[in-house]
């Protein structure tokens, strides 16, 4: 086994527990899903900007990122992205792929628009302190949607 | 773009990976083909897909998300420059080979996609399959929640 692929993203870090450890130690590379939480993590459906099309308005179904919990830091990491000048796309996305057991951060797009930018939150740097900001919504709600 | 190794290989991927589920429902083939083309120019090397794409799953659908991945590579002549991991099976007839092949997740219930918590069900049987994979010593196996 070379890689692993599970869904990673801020709403979801649960592969940090003895995966993260393992997957380091015998070079298995984590191949992150859903990193953008089917599209939550653009902060559209918070701000009220989804398009008729979008994913979640199309599929309710698809449920696992539309809880209370999943909203609130939704909410929460949405500001912190504002306050450090970029968007909470790029911000979803640039933390998972500077995780140290990434191998590939997978993303996905419907629009040639959100792809650029979600390709180019490869130039996006997490710094030290913005981590910092980011594990402690992280703490105040872990996981919501594990 | 930023790239690193497949673990334990020495095939070159993107950090960032293009992801294909929409393509054949969200997306048109036309569209496909022009997110491949953009991630493409942009550096992406790294393609994943699956047999049962697009989402959601339904058997008139799948199928479709290789069949666009695959007109694509015929089109373009790329597919020596990509890496393409697949679950199961991979674009149509018109790529020769995967690169990267998945497990497209075990049969078991557990607690995922937004399911906190585990209850386990006492007739839900247990059928380890996964030793006579590793026993059969395939390679570039992934399990997938």
């Amino acid at each position: 086994m070379i890689t692993i692929q599970n869904a990673y993203s801020l709403l979801n870090r649960v592969f940090e527990g003895d995966a993260a450890e393992i997957s380091i130690r015998e070079k298995m590379g984590l191949l992150a899903y859903s990193p953008m939480a089917f599209g939550v993590l653009s902060g559209k459906y918070v701000k009220g900007t989804a398009a008729d099309n979008a994913r979640l308005k199309l599929f309710p179904r698809f449920a696992r990122y539309s809880s209370e919990q999943s909203t609130e830091a939704t909410r929460q990491y949405l500001k912190l992205a504002e306050d450090n000048n970029m968007t909470l796309a790029q911000m979803s996305l640039a933390f998972v792929t500077q995780r140290p057991y990434i191998t590939s951060n997978i993303i996905g797009a419907t629009s040639l628009e959100q792809l650029e930018e979600n390709i180019d939150s490869i130039n996006i740097n997490i710094s030290d302190s913005l981590l910092e900001q980011i594990n402690t919504v992280h703490a105040n709600i872990p996981n919501p949607a594990p | 773009m930023k790239y690193t190794n497949l673990p334990h290989t020495d095939l070159k991927v993107s950090k960032i990976c293009l992801g294909t589920m929409t393509w054949g429902n969200q997306n048109t083939e036309a569209e496909g083909h022009a997110q491949m083309d953009l991630a493409f120019e942009k550096g992406v090397n790294f393609f994943d897909t699956a047999e049962l794409y697009p989402v959601p799953a339904t058997a008139e659908t799948q199928g479709r998300t290789s069949e666009i991945v695959g007109t694509w590579l015929k089109k373009t002549g790329n597919r020596d420059k990509l890496v393409i991991a697949s679950k199961i099976a991979g674009p149509g007839d018109q790529t020769d080979y995967i690169d990267l092949y998945q497990l497209h997740w075990p049969e078991r219930h557990t607690n995922m996609f937004g399911v906190r918590d585990y209850t386990h069900d006492v007739n839900d049987a247990w059928q380890d399959n996964f030793n006579e994979i590793l026993h059969a010593n395939l390679n570039n196996i992934i399990f997938q929640e």
